[in-house]
């Protein structure tokens, strides 16, 4: 494949993603590979590797149908794109309104790798503070079992 | 096309950055434009905008400083197209009090961006969990629990 073509599945996912959010009745894993490997970094809940389309089906698919409400502005927006090879790096904004009614406004870096016209395998990293306030219905407070630094 | 130079600025400047942490006297920010902007996502007591290699210096810098005291930065991965670069860090930091940041050294998204030998941005994803809690001593709490707490929220 061409840089264009990897670009182009890349924008199609992010594309199908605004769609879904917004509750169109578009499959947005029609553009990830069956022997997907999606990590997400971090300590949310959610963060591991999903080791099969299946698997991200089943968890990420269920959790982000019962974790977001539909909203015709919502979605992931892709805001930056660099493409070597079959690779791409994205920067992307993802926009929201949780179950809990909070608003969801993250940012998101993503590497993905294009194979047989599909996302493959994609390493992201994101706000997982946000992740926990919004979507777990969680706030912050001293953790009175850790030292605080001095003047925090 | 992977643009080498570019990366190679970045890959410096991480190297440096590892040094530092590690107690090496050297000075990273000899790679940042003088009116670079560093860039931390989230809401954390360190995340924002620091704009100009001098805000840089003393505001994250200085915080930087008080928060880490030992650590190391490496690079994972990268992708570079012209003067962007994106790359996978992983970064591992232990507090003076010897809270370990990212025990499980999971990557980290950095993205830079470079004109000539300089960094003109940079844009970090930190594990914002962890530094809530490893470096800030803080706590996710569910907000059921919030006035059976005797301090309430942060």
């Amino acid at each position: 494949m061409s840089e264009k073509e990897v670009e182009a599945v890349v924008r199609q996912f992010f594309d199908l993603n605004v769609r879904a959010l917004r509750g169109e009745p578009v499959d947005l894993f029609t553009v990830l590979h069956e022997e997907l490997r999606w990590t997400m970094t971090g300590s949310t809940p959610v963060a591991r590797s999903y080791r099969s389309l299946q698997e991200f089906k089943d968890i990420i698919g269920r959790a982000l149908a019962v974790s977001f409400r539909p909203h015709p502005t919502f979605g992931l927006y892709l805001r930056r794109i660099i493409v070597s090879g079959n690779r791409a790096a994205v920067i992307a904004r993802g926009h929201g309104e949780t179950a809990y009614g909070h608003t969801y406004n993250n940012q998101y870096f993503f590497f993905m790798e294009v194979r047989d016209g599909k996302i493959a395998r994609v390493l992201e990293s994101c706000d997982g503070s946000l992740v926990w306030q919004s979507v777990y219905d969680r706030h912050l407070e001293p953790d009175p079992g850790r030292q605080r630094p001095a003047g925090a | 096309m992977m643009s080498s130079s570019a990366a190679s600025v970045v890959s410096r400047f991480i190297a440096s950055v590892d040094q530092l942490i590690a107690g090496v006297r050297v000075d990273p920010l000899q790679y940042l434009a003088e009116d670079a902007v560093l860039e931390v996502i989230g809401t954390t007591p360190i995340s924002g905008i620091y704009r100009g290699r001098e805000e840089i210096r003393l505001l994250f810098g200085c915080t930087a400083q008080r928060l880490i005291a030992s650590g190391s930065v490496q690079q994972f991965d990268v992708i570079a197209d012209g003067e962007e670069v994106a790359a996978f860090l992983n970064i591992r930091l232990t507090t003076p009090a010897g809270e370990v940041y990212n025990a499980q050294v999971d990557p980290a998204g950095c993205w830079f961006r470079v004109v000539g030998d300089k960094l003109v941005e940079i844009r970090l994803f930190p594990d914002t969990t962890q530094v809530e809690t490893q470096l800030f001593g803080r706590r996710f709490v569910p907000n059921e629990a919030r006035g059976s707490q005797s301090g309430g929220g942060s």
